[in-house]
């Protein structure tokens, strides 16, 4: 029993009324010095307790009028047990029982599983006297144990006691349909039912009605085996992710999405992202209720081969979904055609010696930079879409060819850099590929220029000013890793026009305020500004030890970006292989239970090569049959439960229709969780103790023809 | 208690009572002619009997002409009337200051009746004398005939306090202890006591030739028990107290209390007892008035 308005049961509170008043009455009770006490004392002890049980009978009578006014207003509700329902309503014509067992079955609720739950009320349903059943189980595949309606209680008990919790969540219709054809061969002058034991979400969605029909219709009758309750779920219902290189070499940021499935507030949900068996990072999200939230989190991958991760929340009452299985390969390489526009033959004399041996891979330890060193003469040569990042060092004479192409490259993801020097153009940089910078450029200063005019010195060196670290640029840096930078002299730079509506921003600035390095992002890619040089032309920036990590930095930032799609495989459906060298005929599928399966390319040239065995959530894990040296295997992948599963709210429309009794048969047969008001009992009691109460009094008035004790009788002392 | 002296005198039922007589309906020593028949012969002109004269008789009372007759010696007897003495028994116990609203209490009302007793006899040559009791003994005044004497039996019955717990057995002892020749013995009293040996010794006095009445003085609320609230009850005379809802328990108590009176009725009858319940709600008058008509039948 439950009530529709329980804080009113703060009513209750009423029932202490007649106890205190007692308590009060006996404490004020009249005192009268009397003669003939050895009278009363002799009466009272042969009607006290008489009189005693009577005065508690009309107490606990009081007190439970109270009470049960109360419970009335908070409005009482019974809700009927759906066993005992289905054992009446199955007691005769032919039943088909439809057990879900998909993964949200396994929700435990009260320490049970709601498959337990709907086991009990098929047991209950058998052994409570039902004519003929027929079971269908809705799990990975659709199971008919007992295919035919029959009165075997042995058998179909059996049945039931051997159905367990699949992976799946979307059989349920089949299931329903499977169970019309079964009744499809019982008479159709006897009544015929299909019972489905499932999920709330289950017994609210759109099952398949019955098919019509001579004779009685089939009746179908969904039943949440939760009996309505609460169902909080929390799960992750998807991993996103993307190379991180700003974040460091090899990083990947792994966006994962957690969605709240209850109808309540989840505060400080622990979310966890591991590798293997070892959890490597854990962070915390909040989650209103029905809202989903992306967690981010950056992880490096070392080494070559590609390792089995994970996204886990912490466990629920619904553990399935609690985790989901991704694959995390090596990051992939950052692909920089450096463009020199003033080569030198003396080495430190050139204008990408420094850039070189910043992005060669000896300068910093798991750096992944291909650096391509190109002239402009050569340019043509090169297919930008190779290459992730175009650095344009003080180049001069880029033709709008080139502009057309830089365009493409940067507006379809590329990255770019340009940085400044004295072959620099502003005029030609503008026109092509003025729309792709920050701000168009204007002029050379000299950086004293200004500060001479500041300070009246002899100042001939700008200095960095107004870091934002908190920019992608400068964000990796961390503790003291910047402080070289504020040794850093600028002597020369470009002026840049002043654009109020330029987008991007200025993560570094000179100390005169004249932008030093500006970033923007357009369409898919982004540029890079610097304006000064990268050699030691117009500032010392290439010999200070920060120079190498922002390089980097920038590269990393410019390199972004495209999302891995990590899409996992939904449980149940066919995986498709990449595999692009026909060397490979077939593969051994390592499944997450450890047990191999073989998988043979197909015949044909253009079909796609899918394996369809994908029973089991986690990582499955590819190998060449037999192994093939030096031959690559194709990457391995994921196999994830469907997140629509993981709601098992029952659907507000359903619940709606539910309510309009005959719509549909579904509509009638969802009402069957349906609730009985008990005001009207509890206002009928109530009516009953108050004969009660009254007959009680009558009889005490009866004995007391006294009327009311005249005051002052006696010698009254209180 | 009270310290104030209680109002007992009523002049005008006084002077009602003057054209009164009370008689007691058995023989009484007495030293005074007075209304009442001793037990003793003497000058009296009412002949009574003869008896055989034997050594020792006066002389003067042999009755010649039977002599003269029968030739054998015989006494004249006479019946001689004597005076009364009587013992006023008044409780003064904590019960006797028990009082509905209105009505005075059991010991002023016990006092006016006792008052008004003496009065009657007084005037008619009786000696009358008093006793007050509670627990123990209080003022006892012999008896006396004398006119003055009422005054001194009114400023006892005015100023005796009430107190203490019922002790009707222990007055009747010390009087059968001090008490001579036969008397007129009048108890006074609400009779709530718990040694109920008083009944004996009031038939004991009986026996002896005494004439004991016991005016059983009761208040209308220990006979109607009227109470209806819940009531914390207090014993007047005791520590003792009971909480107790009289609507529930008001007609076990009725049983109770008139069985006990019934009870002490008759046994007090059984040996010749006088006795005569009295309301304090009645006026002293008219339950004195039915006190001696009945008597006189």
């Amino acid at each position: 029993m439950s009530f529709l308005s329980p804080a009113l049961l703060v009513g209750l509170l009423a029932a202490a009324i007649p106890p205190l008043i007692h308590l009060i009455l006996k404490r004020r009770a009249v005192v009268v010095r009397f003669s003939a006490l050895e009278f009363i004392l002799r009466s009272n002890r042969k009607t006290a307790r008489r009189f005693k049980i009577k005065q508690f009978m009309l107490m606990a009578l009081r007190s439970a009028l109270l009470a049960l006014i109360a419970i009335a207003i908070a409005r009482p509700i019974l809700d009927e047990d759906e066993s005992t329902q289905l054992v009446r309503s199955a007691s005769d014509g032919a039943t088909v029982v439809v057990i879900d067992a998909g993964f949200a079955m396994g929700y435990v609720l009260d320490d049970e599983r709601l498959l337990d739950r709907a086991r009990n009320q098929a047991r209950d349903l058998v052994r409570g006297g039902a004519a003929k059943v027929a079971l269908v189980v809705a799990a990975d595949s659709i199971s008919v144990p007992v295919s035919e309606a029959t009165g075997d209680v042995v058998k179909i008990q059996k049945a039931i006691d051997e159905v367990n919790v699949g992976h799946r969540a979307d059989r349920l219709p089949e299931a329903v349909a499977r169970a019309y054809e079964i009744l499809a061969d019982e008479p159709a002058d006897q009544p015929r039912r299909v019972v489905v034991l499932t999920t709330p979400a289950g017994a609210t969605s759109a099952l398949p009605p019955p098919p019509p029909s001579g004779g009685k219709p089939v009746q179908l009758i969904p039943v949440d085996v939760s009996g309505g309750r609460e169902t909080p779920n929390c799960a992750v219902v998807g991993v996103d992710l993307r190379p991180a290189p700003e974040m460091g070499s090899g990083h990947w940021r792994i966006d994962a999405q957690v969605a709240n499935f209850g109808r309540q507030k989840v505060q400080r949900l622990p979310v966890s992202v591991g590798v293997g068996t070892a959890t490597r990072l854990t962070g915390f999200v909040t989650l209103e209720p029905g809202d989903q939230a992306v967690k981010s989190f950056y992880l490096p991958v070392e080494g070559t081969e590609a390792v089995p991760a994970w996204v886990k929340v912490e466990g629920d009452a619904l553990v399935a979904d609690d985790k989901r299985a991704f694959w995390l390969h090596p990051a992939p390489r950052v692909r920089v055609l450096a463009v020199n526009g003033d080569p030198q033959p003396t080495p430190y004399r050139d204008e990408l010696f420094y850039v070189e041996r910043a992005l060669a891979p000896s300068a910093t330890v798991g750096a992944r930079v291909v650096l391509t060193i190109a002239g402009l003469d050569v340019l043509e040569r090169y297919d930008f879409s190779k290459f992730d990042v175009i650095m344009l060092a003080n180049v001069r004479g880029l033709t709008p060819e080139h502009g057309r192409q830089l365009s493409g490259f940067v507006r379809r993801g590329g990255g770019l850099l340009v940085t400044m020097g004295d072959r620099v153009d502003p005029g030609e940089m503008n026109e092509r590929i003025g729309a792709l910078l920050p701000r168009t450029l204007r002029t050379v200063r000299r950086a004293g220029d200004a500060a001479a005019s500041d300070e009246g010195g002899d100042r001939q060196a700008a200095r960095l000013d107004q870091l934002d670290l908190q920019h992608p640029l400068l964000s990796g840096f961390s503790g003291g890793r910047l402080a070289s930078m504020d040794k850093v002299r600028v002597r020369r730079y470009m002026l840049l026009d002043p654009s109020p509506e330029a987008g991007g921003s200025v993560p570094i600035f000179l100390d005169n305020g004249a932008p030093y390095l500006l970033a923007r992002s357009l369409e898919q890619g982004r540029v890079v500004l610097l304006t000064s040089t990268v050699d030691r032309d117009w500032g010392d920036l290439p010999i200070r030890p920060d120079f190498v990590p922002l390089l980097h930095q920038t590269v990393g930032y410019l390199a972004r970006t495209t999302a891995v799609n990590a899409t996992p495989v939904l449980l149940g459906r066919p995986a498709k292989i990449e595999s692009t060298d026909r060397r490979i005929r077939r593969l051994q599928v390592r499944t997450p239970t450890g047990s191999l399966r073989l998988s043979e390319r197909p015949g044909a040239a253009d079909a796609e090569w899918l394996f369809a065995d994908t029973t089991v959530p986690g990582h499955y894990q590819l190998t060449a049959d037999p192994p093939l040296p030096g031959v690559l295997p194709p990457r391995g992948f994921a196999v994830a439960l469907d997140p629509i599963g993981s709601d098992l709210r029952a659907s507000a429309a359903a619940s709606t229709a539910g309510d309009d009794e005959g719509e549909s048969p579904q509509a009638a047969a969802v009402g069957i969780t349906r609730r009985t008001e008990l005001w009207h009992a509890a206002l009928a009691l109530l009516f009953v103790m108050l004969l009660g109460e009254s007959l009680l009094l009558f009889k005490r008035r009866r004995e007391d023809p006294a009327g009311p004790q005249p005051r002052g009788t006696g010698v009254a002392v209180g | 208690m009270s310290e104030a002296l209680r109002d007992i005198i009523d002049s005008e039922l006084l002077a009602r009572l003057a054209r009164m007589d009370f008689r007691v309906g058995q023989t009484v020593h007495g030293v005074l002619n007075g209304q009442h028949k001793s037990p003793y012969n003497g000058a009296s002109v009412e002949f009574a009997q003869h008896r055989d004269y034997t050594p020792g008789d006066e002389l003067k009372h042999i009755d010649w002409k039977a002599f003269g007759k029968s030739d054998r010696l015989y006494i004249k007897q006479f019946e001689d009337e004597t005076n009364l003495l009587v013992h006023l028994l008044v409780d003064t116990s904590g019960s006797m200051g028990y009082a509905r609203k209105g009505l005075p209490d059991k010991l002023t009302y016990a006092a006016r009746l006792a008052a008004a007793l003496a009065w009657l006899l007084l005037r008619q040559g009786d000696a009358v004398g008093l006793m007050t009791f509670g627990e123990r003994i209080g003022e006892v005044i012999p008896p006396r005939a004398r006119a003055d004497h009422f005054w001194h039996l009114v400023r006892v019955l005015e100023s005796s306090p009430s107190g203490g717990e019922t002790n009707v057995t222990g007055a009747l002892e010390h009087l059968a202890e001090v008490v001579g020749r036969r008397s007129l013995v009048v108890l006074l009293s609400d009779c709530l006591d718990q040694d109920e040996r008083f009944i004996g010794l009031a038939r004991q006095l009986q026996r002896r030739g005494h004439r004991v009445l016991v005016f059983h003085v009761l208040d209308p609320d220990e006979v109607e028990f009227p109470f209806s609230e819940l009531t914390l009850f207090e014993e007047m005379e005791s520590d003792a107290r009971a909480l107790a809802d009289p609507r529930g328990m008001r007609e076990q108590y009725l049983v109770e209390f008139s069985n006990w009176c019934e009870g002490l009725r008759r046994r007090l009858l059984e040996g010749n007892v006088g006795y005569h319940r009295i309301s304090s709600a009645d006026s002293v008058e008219r339950a004195l008035y039915g006190f001696l008509a009945r008597s006189a039948r």
